[in-house]
């Protein structure tokens, strides 16, 4: 999921580091700084679970849980991924300076949105709590994915053949995420729903 | 902060440490007058018919361009303008999903492999031209494990300290946050 440098067109990262910025603008206005340390060790999870390679599908896809990001922290997943993009493309070499805004767009752009969207199931029964969860982590992989072929189309032609790639090789990864971010979220709503913001 | 919050991520953390690397990782090593590339994802996953540009480092005009094979290895005869120039060989390797890495082959590793075919030419006799052409082909059959070997050493992997690093820089972030908002909670305190 990260783009590397020397293959984006530059109106491309010029417009995803503008998106980014603002991103992280509202993020850290929006951020509850008595949940700093939440933000922090989720951001270190995001940090590390891209470590996690997963050997399926035509190509090499990593985890991100950016959809739990989304879930728990709202805006806040955005400061919170993109921090932990620039210490990626520093200790690992994933991406790069210059197209971090890109990546930051593709990666915490879906994931706060399906925050914001599947927050409100939440509260609901168990199943709609579980779906939520899922959802969240496999629609952030998804929408990322668009994004991607998106950013990726202005580089090279054919959309659709792109697209068909990018998403064909998450597919795995999309089922996967949406697992591990359901049993995540019934996990913290059963023993500490106030982690998400939920008064059971 | 709740003790389970902190054991719950703590295992989100540590998870991945023993899972490997997201990226390609491009390797190419010098036999004769060919270069072979090889690209491959984590847990040496070949690169499927990943696009190999090869290009003057000096210049960063393209050399020659191709298609690696379904085992992600693509093997070129090194260029006679980048011989002439004794340019620095760029290898730029590009994945369909956006990913891009490079390789460097100096030209002090082909030029090596070239002086060997001058002494060949100035041998005395046939016979011994012969005798020097099989020794080469042997002794480069046997070095090429090892020359790959190298080359895969080369690459720059992650390793548990840059992970732990990186995890003590996102918890000293926060450290620094808690500390500055202290700070400042405390100034308004005396001001007031």
């Amino acid at each position: 999921m990260h783009i590397s440098e020397g293959i984006l067109t530059a109106p491309v990262l010029a417009g995803g580091t503008v998106l980014t910025i603002v991103g992280t603008a509202i993020g850290l206005k929006k951020l509850d700084y008595d949940r700093i340390m939440t933000v922090s060790l989720l951001s270190a999870t995001f940090f590390v679970a891209s470590l996690i390679h997963v050997p399926i599908g035509p190509g090499s896809v990593h985890l991100l849980l950016g959809g739990l990001l989304g879930l728990i922290l709202g805006w806040g997943a955005f400061p919170a991924i993109v921090v932990a993009l620039c210490l990626q493309t520093i200790f690992f070499q994933y991406g790069g300076m210059v197209v971090l805004g890109v990546n930051g767009c593709i990666i915490a752009g879906p994931a706060v949105l399906c925050g914001l969207l599947f927050k409100s199931m939440l509260s609901g029964s168990k199943k709609k709590q579980m779906v939520a969860g899922f959802l969240a982590g496999f629609c952030s992989i998804f929408l990322s994915a668009i994004l991607m072929a998106c950013a990726l189309y202005f580089a090279d032609s054919g959309f659709l053949q792109v697209a068909g790639i990018v998403l064909a090789s998450h597919i795995p990864i999309m089922l996967i995420e949406g697992l591990i971010t359901m049993f995540v979220v019934t996990f913290l709503l059963k023993v500490q729903p106030e982690i998400l913001s939920i008064n059971n | 902060m709740s003790i389970r919050l902190l054991f719950l991520s703590a295992c989100l953390l540590f998870i991945p440490i023993q899972a490997e690397a997201h990226k390609i990782h491009v390797f190419a090593w010098v036999a004769g007058d060919t270069v072979t590339v090889e690209s491959s994802f984590s847990g040496n996953k070949p690169l499927l018919h990943g696009k190999i540009i090869v290009k003057d480092n000096t210049s960063g005009a393209v050399l020659l361009q191709g298609i690696g094979n379904t085992k992600g290895i693509f093997t070129f005869i090194v260029p006679p303008e980048a011989r002439a120039k004794k340019a620095d060989l760029l290898i730029v390797v590009t994945g369909s999903d956006g990913h891009q890495s490079e390789w460097l082959v100096p030209a002090t590793e082909y030029l090596l492999e070239d002086s060997s075919q001058v002494a060949e030419q100035h041998a005395d006799t046939i016979s011994n031209a012969e005798l020097q052409l099989m020794i080469k082909k042997i002794v480069e059959q046997e070095l090429a494990p090892i020359k790959r070997r190298l080359a895969e050493n080369r690459q720059d992997k992650p390793d548990l300290r840059d992970i732990m690093a990186g995890i003590g820089f996102l918890l000293g972030i926060a450290g620094l946050v808690i500390w500055m908002r202290n700070r400042k909670a405390k100034g308004a305190a005396t001001d007031d």
